[in-house]
């Protein structure tokens, strides 16, 4: 067993960062989910609680985007330079689901950090930027799924879809137009 | 000197202090569960990208060791199990790690 431990300590660092990615969904996953709740109305009340746990998964998200992408420098065995996992398209490790990661990381931060800049960016240009996190999170489940080492696992599939389902379907209704009519208010 | 806050203003200061404090605690502690999973997946042979090499690495260290040991004993020559086939070269290269 020991001699098993000394191999699989060999990957210390790649399964750092397959835990740390799985986190990184997740938790984006949960923060999507819970950003289309509140911005549709459908939870209601304690809006200080609800925002501070949507931003508290934000942060927790990147966070993990920044480990799962750094614990890729130092494991030995993918040779990963830093280059390779910040600049899209410049590593030969998988180079399209690679470069759609980096992609996805940084527009996530990007938009995550966007949040504390609202009200320079403009509280109304912000909101439309931070509308752009759904895509970045449809595209980054694709990049785990096309490229995550444990994406073809049924525990993967179940813990994952657990959260990302839920708030697919929330981001489906938002998108969905409206078919009762809007009522007209004349009384004022 | 500083003004204390309001007595609302604190009490949803330390809500929020409390919320970020669960959701950190809730994030590491799944990250750890994940990285003791994969640990576990990975030492026993059943990782989906290694499959049985990182276990054969380590049956290989062990052959190698135990041949080793043998290989002092010039007359026994019917107990080392292991060709050399897949020894210290078997390092586990993954082409789809991520």
């Amino acid at each position: 067993m020991s001699a098993a431990a000394a191999a699989t300590g060999e990957h210390l660092f790649w399964i750092v960062s397959r835990a740390a990615g799985i986190v990184a969904l997740l938790a984006a996953s949960a923060s999507v989910g819970l950003g289309l709740l509140m911005g549709g109305r459908m939870l209601r009340g304690r809006a200080v609680e609800l925002r501070s746990v949507h931003e508290a998964l934000s942060i927790a998200a990147m966070a993990a985007i920044v480990l799962h992408a750094g614990a890729l420098v130092f494991d030995s065995y993918v040779n990963l330079g830093v280059a390779d996992v910040t600049i899209p398209f410049l590593g030969d490790h998988q180079p399209l689901w690679t470069s759609l990661g980096i992609v996805c990381g940084w527009s996530l931060i990007a938009l995550g950090v966007s949040y504390y800049l609202r009200a320079r960016i403009g509280v109304a240009r912000w909101r439309r930027l931070h509308r752009w996190t759904a895509l970045v999170w449809v595209l980054s489940i694709a990049h785990a799924i096309g490229e995550g080492t444990d994406a073809g696992r049924l525990w993967f599939l179940v813990s994952v879809g657990i959260v990302i389902v839920p708030a697919a379907l929330l981001l489906a209704v938002r998108h969905t137009p409206s078919t009762t009519p809007t009522p007209t208010n004349t009384s004022r | 000197m500083t003004p204390t806050p309001h007595p609302a203003l604190a009490a949803r200061r330390a809500r929020v202090r409390r919320i970020r404090g669960r959701v950190a605690t809730g994030a590491t502690a799944l990250f750890l569960a994940l990285f003791s999973g994969l640990y576990v997946q990975m030492a026993t042979g059943n990782d989906p990208a290694l499959g049985e090499e990182s276990a054969q690495v380590a049956t290989t260290a062990t052959g190698t060791a135990a041949s080793d040991a043998g290989s002092s004993d010039t007359t026994s020559s019917d107990d080392t199990t292991t060709d050399d086939s897949g020894e210290s070269d078997a390092a586990p290269m993954t082409t789809s790690a991520s």
